[in-house]
């Protein structure tokens, strides 16, 4: 009995201990897009689409049937949509009064002719088999007070749907296919469609801090992404014959309609959006990821003809992530993935994740051996299907979740790769041999580009929606790389076994879910076992900055014997002492600082090395303005190093994290001679003008 | 004949010695002048920091480490640089003169008779550089709009190549350009100097007009600017070899690099030189 208790206690403790990874089997889908066994996500929708590209008059006629599920406790009578074209519909739009008054996104385009503005008409909104819609469509502006943008409507229903119940749909429109802005529309016979349809919003049966279920449907904003549900999508895109065509999902049918068009069907359950691009040049590549201990992924590369030299990084790159990110959070899910390569003057397409499908980027003549723009932006956009599209984070909201984890997952791999940014691989082919060697080994991994991070106080938190930023670069910094810093440091302060078990238990836990960031903490913090709202709460909620330094590490030399005046004898009298100092007996009196510069506090360690070689480890909570330590030791104090293990990437000044009694002019004297070198360089490169 | 005279003024600028001496030291100068403010907020800052101790020199680690201490003192940095580039220019127009003249003499630098020279030239050349910078305005604006034609014709994305070969085209016309209007200055400046003439735009449209119309010396000037030029980036390779450990690396690299700017040097002057003999030859004949 004894033996039978040990065992079964043996296999709970294996249960138990055994990584989260190998507790869940992971997702599978068939040939057709179909999740194979239960499904895999709520699936609140299912679209069928059926829509037309004409590239003469770049038009798009759509109808799609869309069913959805209230999964909330309440009865809802009016729906929220989004109309996301429409942001490029005018002037008057919200993305286009936020892009114009930032400078212009990415491009500017008051200089637009006619049919390069883009747009889309609803032209029936049905309940099928039932009621007309169309007349109860109004356009709502729930972020701002701009009643001309029309990316936000609502339609009213004759009844209500009840709680739990479902409502089917059917929507036509027609849409203008805008130039590419944002990542979406066409250039020349180029086309990339993204945010193309009627979408419903998402409907959150409990949102944090709200009373009852709401409508999540944001305007499309300058700087903003996107947020929606789960569920099935059936898609048939007709296109001219002689384009090629990648899309989301699995390819189920094919149809050569005989009129010159031919037909695409792709289907995928358990994915929040579609997207699909179509191009007659397009080179297609068919390739096969495959590892014993991951699901195989078919992947499709879509490449510009003059991009041939990209194309076995860019499948290298994708071998890496699905590798990488498969053992570390979880097996990639779908069988197939799309890569779009852009053509030249439809770069404005790349660097763009959507369910199964990113696009990229590439130079002509990429950088050897590995590209840092094709590995970065390759891995990056990848990552974006885990925390955008298997963790469907709501990006207008908390886009950090989406777009700072993943920045974080990128570096890790680009780390992990040893992918280096060399300032060569900027120039064309023949200027990069030629001056190559003058730049040696002058390549930047990923913390050299995170020290270049601007840190100081910062003007709005993490945690902000995204339209509420100061600016783009304010939304930008935030949201990539300020929240990948915190993280690494993070990292450095659970430990990176902690870390990565962290990263795995979230994808886990909220992979086909909506997390916040509240999960994402919670998360943390039970899995280091320990509290870290302190940390989350002045980085991701705060905007002071980081900067703890030692202040000053002073030593003198002290006896006992060394102090002058009158000392009590111990017998009731007194005893004179004139104050000389004995070397052998001298004693070292050292002084150390810490002071803390910036708003922000963390506790910091810092390390003592005596001139014996002897060590003492200071702790402090850091939050006093400063704190003094005194050591009366044989030896003096050589060295102070605060946060000698380097957790504190954020700390804004690294300069002054450690102190040497002794002063060191190596550094110094070789970075003044660069300096004087160069400063030479530029005078003398004066004499050309003048 | 061109090579010949590309010959002879290689060879004129290696023999004037003091000349090169001289223009070294003043250049050598101003960079201390630039970098010494540096130097005591450098060694406050770093020498008891074991910040960027460990690193090679000079690495991506490194600069990441100094761009963000040189991000907080930007603004100053930035003041001081633009103040000594100024004074920079200031010298370059003020020793012209005497560089001129030295070329078309045949006798050993002087110092006193040079420093007298550049200050009695200074105001002309300063007047001709005014005038040269006319001519060199309109070719910028004409190279700006054929830039800015080129970005309206591209969208500004993320993965736009900056060098295409349109965009490769356009800088080799603009540094065909710029070595042309350079040596259009150079010939009025030997002009200036040869005709001791006080009116220096005479001698700016001289020199613009004598470049346009003799094909070979421009040639001949562009191939004397491109062997400058690949000399002193093979120098600089040779510059960016050397290991940087220490103290004495540093010192050793800082001797290296006044190899660079002495290549840089030669070319300057044997450039002005290609122009002497040139307008030289030009005089003769027009007698």
């Amino acid at each position: 009995m004894a033996k039978t208790i040990a065992v079964a206690l043996l296999v709970l403790a294996l249960l138990v201990l055994a990584p989260p990874s190998q507790a869940t089997a992971p997702a599978q889908f068939d040939s057709q897009g179909r999740a194979i066994g239960r499904p895999l996500s709520n699936r609140v929708v299912e679209y069928v689409i059926d829509a037309r590209l004409d590239p003469k008059t770049a038009t798009l006629d759509g109808r799609e049937t869309l069913t959805w599920r209230n999964q909330s406790d309440e009865p809802q009578a009016k729906l929220w949509f989004h109309l996301y074209w429409n942001a490029f519909k005018n002037e008057r739009s919200t993305f286009y009064r936020e892009a114009k008054a930032s400078g212009g996104f990415r491009r500017p385009f008051l200089d637009r002719k006619q049919e390069d503005w883009g747009y889309s008409d609803v032209k029936r909104v049905a309940v099928r088999g039932g009621a007309e819609l169309l007349p109860t469509l109004r356009f709502e502006h729930p972020d701002d007070d701009n009643r001309d943008d029309r990316t936000v409507f609502t339609v009213t229903l004759p009844a209500p749907v009840p709680a739990g119940g479902t409502i089917t749909l059917e929507i036509a429109w027609q849409a203008h296919v805008p130039r590419l802005v944002a990542r979406t529309g066409r250039a020349g016979n180029f086309y990339m469609l993204g945010q193309w349809f009627p979408k419903i919003g998402v409907l959150e049966p409990r949102a944090p801090g709200a009373a009852g279920p709401t409508w999540n449907c944001h305007q499309f904003h300058a700087w903003s992404e996107f947020y929606a549900d789960f569920g099935v999508y059936d898609v048939r895109l007709t296109v001219p014959s002689e384009m090629r065509l990648g899309a989301t999902g699995e390819l189920v049918d094919k149809h050569d309609n005989g009129d010159g068009t031919t037909s695409y069907r792709h289907h995928q359950d358990d994915v929040h959006d579609f997207a699909w691009t179509a191009w007659k040049d397009y080179q297609v590549w068919e390739e096969r990821f495959s590892e014993p201990d991951l699901p195989e992924v078919r992947i499709t590369l879509l490449l510009h003809p003059e991009h041939a030299e990209a194309r076995q990084q860019y499948l290298a790159a994708i071998r890496a992530s699905l590798l990488r990110y498969g053992r570390w959070w979880l097996p990639f899910p779908y069988p197939h993935l799309t890569l779009v390569d852009p053509p030249p003057g439809g770069e404005e397409a790349g660097g763009m994740e959507y369910p199964t499908l990113i696009t990229l980027g590439a130079s002509r003549r990429p950088g050897q051996p590995r590209d840092f723009s094709i590995w970065g932006v390759t891995a990056h956009e990848f990552g974006h299907n885990y925390w955008y599209g298997i963790l469907a984070s709501n990006e207008f909201e908390e886009a950090w979740l989406d777009e700072g984890i993943n920045s974080y997952g990128t570096a890790k791999l680009l780390l992990q790769e040893d992918v280096r940014v060399s300032l060569a691989d900027v120039l064309p082919p023949p200027w990069r041999r030629l001056l190559r060697p003058l730049l040696g080994d002058l390549t930047f991994d990923e913390f050299d580009l995170l020290a270049l991070v601007p840190q100081g106080d910062f003007d709005t938190p993490i945690e902000t929606f995204a339209w509420k930023f100061r600016s783009a670069r304010d939304y930008g910094l935030s949201s990539y790389r300020r929240t990948e810093l915190i993280l690494f440091t993070l990292e450095r302060l659970l430990g990176s076994e902690v870390m990565a078990r962290v990263m795995r238990t979230y994808a886990e836990r909220w992979q086909f879910r909506h997390p916040h960031a509240q999960d994402f903490f919670a998360v943390v913090n039970q899995v280091s076992g320990r509290d870290y709202s302190w940390f989350f709460d002045q980085f991701f909620g705060g905007t002071d900055h980081l900067d703890y330094g030692v202040e000053s590490v002073a030593c003198a030399d002290i006896s006992p014997d060394e102090d002058a005046g009158i000392f009590d004898d111990g017998k009731g009298g007194h005893r004179f002492q004139k104050g000389e100092k004995k070397g052998k007996d001298a004693l070292q009196r050292c002084e150390v600082i810490l002071k803390r510069y910036g708003g922000a506090m963390v506790p910091v360690e810092a390390k003592v090395t005596f001139d014996d070689g002897a060590i003492e480890m200071l702790s402090w909570p850091g939050r006093e303005r400063w704190r003094r330590w005194v050591f009366t030791r044989s030896t003096g104090v050589r060295q102070v190093e605060l946060d000698p293990a380097g957790a504190l990437l954020l700390d804004n000044d690294r300069a002054n994290n450690s102190h040497t009694l002794k002063p060191d002019g190596r550094v110094s004297s070789r970075l003044l001679g660069w300096l004087t070198y160069v400063s030479q360089m530029l005078l003398s490169l004066c004499s050309v003008l003048t | 004949m061109s090579m010949q005279r590309i010959g002879n003024a290689i060879g004129r600028a290696f023999g004037e010695r003091r000349l090169l001496l001289g223009l070294w030291l003043a250049n050598l100068v101003l960079a201390l002048a630039l970098v010494a403010p540096l130097a005591g907020p450098l060694k406050q800052k770093l020498d008891h920091s074991l910040l960027a101790r460990d690193h090679p020199f000079l690495s991506g680690a490194l600069l990441g480490d100094l761009t963000r201490l040189g991000v907080q003192h930007g603004s100053v940095l930035g003041g001081g640089a633009a103040l000594v580039l100024v004074l920079a220019l200031l010298l370059q127009l003020f020793l012209a003169g005497g560089v001129v003249l030295q070329l078309l003499g045949s006798t050993p630098l002087e110092p006193a008779l040079f420093a007298r020279d550049c200050v009695r030239l200074f105001g002309r050349n300063l007047r001709l550089f005014g005038w040269a910078l006319l001519g060199l305005i309109p070719m910028l604006a004409l190279l700006g709009a054929a830039n800015s034609l080129l970005n309206k014709a591209e969208s500004r994305a993320l993965f736009v190549a900056p060098f295409d070969p349109w965009r490769n085209a356009l800088a080799a016309v603009a540094v065909v350009a710029l070595v042309a209007w350079r040596a259009s200055f150079d010939r009025a400046r030997v002009f200036l100097v040869m005709r001791d003439l006080g009116a220096s735009r005479v001698a700016a449209w001289h020199g613009l007009r004598s470049v346009l119309f003799s094909p070979l010396d421009l040639l001949a000037y562009l191939i004397l600017v491109g062997l400058g030029w690949l000399t002193l980036l093979g120098v600089a390779w040779l510059h960016a070899r050397v290991p940087v450990r220490g103290t004495a690396g540093a010192l050793i690299a800082l001797a290296v690099a006044q190899l660079v700017i002495a290549v840089r040097m030669v070319s300057a002057v044997a450039t002005v030189s290609l122009m002497v003999e040139v307008q030289r030859e030009a005089a003769k004949s027009s007698r």
